[in-house]
Parts: structure tokens; C-alpha cells; sequence
């Protein structure tokens, strides 16, 4: 296949107009989120590994705000993901308007106060991936052989979950670099309304936990470019004009 | 650029009725698309399924799910089309919502990574 040649890239540390992608720009233009995995086992050290590039990516002040917890074991995968699809069926009970007259006239009007409540958490993108799991038609966590939680300090300054997302898109990073996939998985918050799993997973204060990522032997080829959304930036030229230039095309 | 009103900004969609949700759209190339259906294992909001083809009925295509009249569970990741091997599948628009959650500093047109 074409898509996984490494020859022909642009060196690092060097820049010319429309060169090609070089191999750093290239894990990031190509990664894709996988939601399929082999069975096969990823290495202890391979997961090292991807830790490392968490350990080292940026924070605020350098404070670190987190802590990882590697997953392995196959039936504490399993139960969570039992547990998640349990907890979504209730959380829809409450709030899917859609499934009947009666919910569209009665629950709409509540569901979109809890919305305005909660506007990111029911953003129509989640609340459509609850459904789909509440009704078995997509998995949680995806099989996943390998699991890494990645856990927020509280006490770190600034905004600590910006940290730890610059943690964690370092790991994905590495890992797509290493032929590993990933998948982040916001789902996960999900399982942490429930004190008995906070309790299970050791995530207690000062700790918290809203994002985790999945890990594995992608199960086909995914990886590759697609197309997003242009956008139009805002720039404040060296001469001062303000000038709005659509990037992307 | 448009800047939304205040009873836009307070308002929040009906994520079931097609004038206030732009979900995605993609389209299958029926000339290059083989029915092989790896797009379908693979997508996240498990919103696609094969059909069968109008042309020739042994064969299938997959389509979007729709939920409701106009409505489909894509939010344009374009996962499909990374993962087609006959480069068969491309999306023609993007996810926006209406009045709160929509989205100003993008464009509906989508364009692969360019290299500057
Ligand atoms: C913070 C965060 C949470 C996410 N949570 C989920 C999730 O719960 N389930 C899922 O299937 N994908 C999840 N994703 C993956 C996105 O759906 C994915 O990145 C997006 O569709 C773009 O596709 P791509 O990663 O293949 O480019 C998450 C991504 C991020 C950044």
C-alpha cells in the first residue's frame, strides 16, 4: 500500500514551500482514531514506551498534574464495559426524548434544560454515542487489550486538564509512530458517576478522572488522511491589517 | 463572520428534526465502491449499513442510518473514507448544530491536509 511508505519524506528540522509532510507531520496527518484491535498482546515495554512521551510533554509550571493506571486484564475491561453500557441505559432513561409521543412532549423540554446545564455532556455528538451504546449497538471501550487512565491532580496550576490532554495526545502520537492505535474515550466519565467504580480504579481525590485512552494492534488499515472542516483564521499582520484567510484550500 | 443572536445563543437544538441539525453526509462512489463493508465495521457512531445496489442487486453499497427524516448518527470523522481501500467514499458536509451549539469560525466545505 502506498499510504504506509516512509521514503521520499521531508527531512526534519528543514522547511521549503510544499515539500512533503515529514515523518513527525506525517503521524499526525495520517493517525486516526482505531476502534478495532487484535487479540494480540501489546508488550509491557511497548507501553512503557508510549508513557514516556506522556512523562515528557508540557505542563503549566511544570507541576506534572497526573498519574497513569495501565489496564491489562481483560475482565476488569469486560466489567467496565458491562457497567458503562448499564449506566448509559439509565442516563438515556432520563433524558432520551425521542423514543416514543409521550418522552417528545413531556421529557424535550427537561432535556433541554439539562442540556443548558450540562451543554458539552449532552452535545448531540455524545448523546448519540450514549444511545448507541445503551442499546448494544457500539462498545465503550472497544475490546481494547490495553487501557491507560489517565488521571488528573487536581492541585496543579493553571488548568490541569489542558495538561493532561497534552499528555495524552503525546502518548497517542507515539503509539501511532510505534503501529500501535488508539482511541481516546471520553466514555469513560460515564463510569465515573458511579462512586463504586471511582473507588475501584483508586480514583479519589485529589484525582479525577473525565478521558482514558485505548490502546492496541489496529485490526486493518485506518490510518490516513481526511478531510476537515476549512477554517477561517484571523490574522493580525506584521503591518497590523486585520485580514480573515480561509485555511485548508 | 455571523455572530449568533441572543435567542440563538440560548437556544438549544432539536437534535431529531433535520431544519436545526446538519449532520454529515457522505457519499459512496458507486463505480469505485465494492461492497466489501469495512467502512460499515468501522464507524464510530455505527451509522452506516449496506444496502442493497440499485443497478445490480447481488451487489451492496452501504448508506447512512437515518434516525429520523434527514437525521444520521455522522458527525463527519471521515474514518470511512481513510479506511476504504477504492478510495470509493468522501464527505460532502461537515457536523453543525443550530442556535447554541453552532459553530462559527468553520466553514461547511471540508479539505484534506495541505501542504503549505
Ligand atoms: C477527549 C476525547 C474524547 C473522545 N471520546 C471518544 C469516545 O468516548 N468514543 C469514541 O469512539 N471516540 C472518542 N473520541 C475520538 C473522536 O471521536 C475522534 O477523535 C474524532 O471522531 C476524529 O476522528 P479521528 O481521531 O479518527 O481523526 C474522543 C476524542 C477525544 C479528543
Amino acid at each position: 500500500m502506498t499510504k504506509k511508505t516512509t521514503d521520499n519524506l521531508s527531512p526534519l528540522y528543514t522547511y521549503q514551500e510544499g515539500m512533503e509532510w515529514n515523518p513527525v507531520e506525517k503521524v499526525i496527518m495520517e493517525r486516526r482514531s482505531i476502534r478495532n484491535f487484535k487479540k494480540k498482546e501489546v508488550p509491557d515495554n511497548l507501553i512503557k514506551r508510549v508513557l514516556e512521551a506522556g512523562r515528557f510533554a508540557p505542563t503549566a509550571g511544570n507541576t506534572q498534574p497526573w498519574k497513569f493506571i495501565v489496564i491489562k486484564d481483560q475482565a476488569l475491561i469486560a466489567e467496565m464495559e458491562r457497567a458503562t453500557v448499564q449506566l448509559s441505559k439509565l442516563l438515556m432513561w432520563f433524558v432520551d426524548y425521542n423514543r416514543n409521543a409521550f418522552r417528545r412532549v413531556f421529557l424535550a423540554p427537561y432535556t433541554k434544560f439539562m442540556t443548558r446545564l450540562m451543554p458539552n455532556k449532552l452535545h448531540p455528538i455524545p448523546f448519540n454515542l450514549l444511545q448507541q451504546i445503551a442499546a448494544g449497538k457500539t462498545a465503550a471501550y472497544y475490546n481494547a487489550p490495553v487501557m491507560i487512565l489517565l488521571l488528573i491532580d487536581k492541585r496543579g496550576i493553571g488548568n490541569p486538564v489542558l495538561d493532561v490532554g497534552i499528555c495524552g495526545q503525546n502518548m497517542v502520537l507515539a503509539a501511532h509512530s510505534l503501529g500501535l492505535g488508539s482511541c481516546w474515550i471520553g466514555m469513560i466519565t460515564v463510569l465515573m458517576m458511579n462512586p463504586f467504580w471511582r473507588k475501584k480504579l483508586g480514583v479519589q481525590s485529589p484525582y479525577e478522572l473525565t478521558d482514558c485512552l485505548v490502546l492496541g494492534w489496529p485490526k486493518g488499515d485506518y490510518d490516513g488522511e481526511v478531510e476537515r472542516e476549512v477554517q477561517l483564521v484571523e490574522w493580525i499582520g506584521a503591518d497590523g491589517v486585520k485580514r480573515i484567510e480561509r485555511l485548508g484550500v | 463572520m455571523v455572530n449568533l443572536s441572543l435567542g440563538k445563543k440560548g437556544k438549544i437544538p432539536d437534535y431529531f428534526k433535520s431544519s436545526q441539525m446538519n449532520y454529515g453526509i457522505v457519499a459512496f462512489d458507486s463505480k469505485l465502491c465494492t461492497g466489501c463493508g469495512i467502512c460499515v465495521s468501522i464507524c464510530p457512531a455505527r451509522g452506516l449499513t449496506l444496502t442493497k445496489r440499485t443497478d445490480e442487486p447481488q451487489k451492496k453499497i452501504p448508506a447512512l442510518i437515518e434516525t429520523a427524516p434527514g437525521i444520521s448518527l455522522c458527525m463527519a470523522c471521515g474514518d470511512c473514507s481513510a479506511a476504504c481501500p477504492e478510495a470509493a467514499i468522501s464527505i460532502k458536509r461537515g457536523f453543525n448544530a443550530g442556535f447554541f451549539f453552532r459553530k462559527l469560525s468553520q466553514k461547511h466545505d471540508l479539505t484534506g491536509p495541505k501542504k503549505y
